[in-house]
């Protein structure tokens, strides 16, 4: 884990325990259990430039979590989880994993009604277990939300995100470059919307921009010696072929989706599509991804 | 209390009069009967007030069990917490502006809903909690059924002012009516309501539809 990464994750544990603190005076909330089974087909899995290079896979994914909840105070709330994921996939299944971890969430809301802005403050770290040697490691995610319903028909929101990742167990270098390729550390900004339609049906969409470290795959033999000096990191590939790299560049992404509410709003059905164009070493990466999920909290 | 209990006990203590029937029918533009609407019906004259019975709004599973409530001015409404988490229960509304701050259990004070008029509530730790109390100045007042029908037992003597309303209501003014001196005679009158799609936050599970958090 980088240096960044690292001063967050120090600052955030800290908020934690402070948070801990008032959490300890605070009245008992309640119990969270939350999890989802989604199916996610993605037409460029490696992430690779080439067109005639691209694989397409399918991937069935869980999640668990159990947690607590803390009134804080008047608008203040406190979540703490333990969470589980699994993804299997149906072409490459070198890339099958299980994360264990935790996430820790913080939210203020600034006055009464449902009018008033919330914000939220959210990390997340996991210990990723994967049959790729390559992408096992740890993760840190964190951000800040801000989200208000302008009416009650739609909440808009807006957030900064930032990622970090790191694979110490990574060890298959090419021409004795970093192999570390799934040290990834990224910053993202994003906006959105969630559009109620009616009482059971929500659209919801979301733009983020984001910059710092992309993964690309390349099936080929070979590596360009021009493209060698561009990467940070470069690594026999152990989940597809030919070598994948890690290098700096910016993504765009776009989520759209619908999302029914069902069992009196416990649990919901959603339809996502994403498409992500990422832009590093002077090519393009696109994708698309379709996400059909179905969700339930207690 | 069921209104229709409210209405009964009204009924009784206007026995001395002649009592007569006003059947309410509520459609929309197209036609079609709506449920849950607020029927009331207002003498021309005023009445004796009647001493308004204590009404009671349940939460259960983070949603307030009933919808809609109509009671008479003055009425006190109290709102028991059945859940084992804390709610905030307020309305913004101007016929009672009013705030229960984080409580479990029942309020020790009923909350007196003293001007007639429309009041949304809401919880500020769910948002999509969400419920209504239609406030009337008169004794006389029913829901409609699925059928979209509603009853009145009123005296029969002078003439009534007969409305409805929903909290779809476009432009929220009640459709309304008037009537003769009651006979004695059942009156039926049919109230068009044009109502407005309505939908407000939704309760979806964490993760679904970007709600992060949000619960």
């Amino acid at each position: 884990m980088r240096k960044t990464g690292q001063t967050i994750a120090r600052g955030f544990f800290s908020l934690v325990i402070l948070v801990q603190g008032s959490a300890a005076r605070a009245e008992w909330v309640e119990w969270l259990f939350d999890g989802n089974l989604s199916g996610r087909f993605d037409s460029n899995i490696n992430r690779s430039y080439f067109t005639g290079q691209q694989r397409q896979d399918y991937t069935g994914m869980a999640r668990l979590s159990a947690g607590r909840a803390y009134q804080l105070g008047e608008y203040t709330r406190a979540y703490a989880t333990a969470e589980w994921t699994g993804e299997q996939h149906v072409n490459y299944q070198r890339l099958n994993q299980y994360s264990i971890g935790g996430k820790a969430l913080l939210t203020h809301k600034f006055g009464l009604g449902l009018n008033a802005p919330l914000l939220s403050l959210d990390f997340s770290g996991a210990e990723i277990y994967s049959d790729s040697r390559l992408r096992s490691g740890e993760q840190i995610t964190t951000g800040l939300r801000l989200s208000v319903w302008c009416n009650e028909l739609m909440q808009s929101f807006i957030g900064y995100r930032f990622d970090d990742r790191n694979a110490p167990a990574a060890n298959n270098p090419v021409l004795n470059r970093p192999n570390s390729v799934f040290d990834v550390e990224g910053h993202a900004l994003e906006v959105g919307s969630i559009l109620v339609m009616n009482d059971r049906l929500q659209w919801h969409t979301r733009y983020s921009h984001r910059w710092g470290d992309i993964v690309s795959n390349n099936l080929s033999t070979s590596v360009p010696a021009n493209l060698l000096s561009k990467m940070e990191a470069i690594a026999r590939e152990d989940a597809y072929a030919g070598w994948t790299y890690r290098a700096p560049g910016t993504s765009h992404i776009v989520n759209v989706g619908l999302s029914y509410a069902l069992l009196d709003g416990h649990a919901a059905t959603a339809l996502d599509y994403t498409y992500q164009d990422s832009d590093a070493v002077g090519m393009a990466y696109q994708s698309h991804q379709v996400q059909l999920s179905v969700y339930y909290s207690y | 209390m069921d209104s229709k209990i409210a209405v009964l006990a009204l009924a009784l203590f206007y026995s001395t009069a002649q009592a007569a029937t006003i059947r309410v029918k509520v459609v929309d533009s197209q036609g079609a009967p709506i449920a849950r609407a607020a029927v009331y019906a207002k003498p021309s004259k005023p009445v004796k007030p009647a001493k308004p019975i204590a009404i009671v709004i349940d939460q259960i599973d983070k949603e307030f069990v009933k919808h809609l409530t109509v009671i008479q001015t003055g009425t006190p409404v109290s709102f028991p917490n059945h859940d084992k988490i804390r709610h905030h229960v307020y309305s913004f509304s101007p016929a009672k502006v009013f705030e229960l701050p984080l409580y479990a259990g029942t309020p020790r004070d009923p909350v007196i809903f003293d001007k007639a008029g429309a009041v949304t509530l809401g919880c500020n730790i769910h948002d999509w909690m969400s419920a209504y109390v239609y406030v009337v100045d008169s004794p006389f007042f029913a829901e409609t059924d699925q059928e979209g029908l509603a009853q009145l037992e009123v005296p029969a003597v002078d003439g009534y002012v007969v409305a409805a309303w929903h909290p779809d209501l476009k432009g929220g003014q009640p459709d309304s009516r008037h009537l003769d001196a009651m006979t004695g005679k059942p009156a039926e009158l049919t109230l068009t309501l044009h109502l407005k799609p309505s939908f407000r936050a939704m309760r979806l599970p964490v993760g679904a539809g970007l709600a992060a958090g949000y619960r």
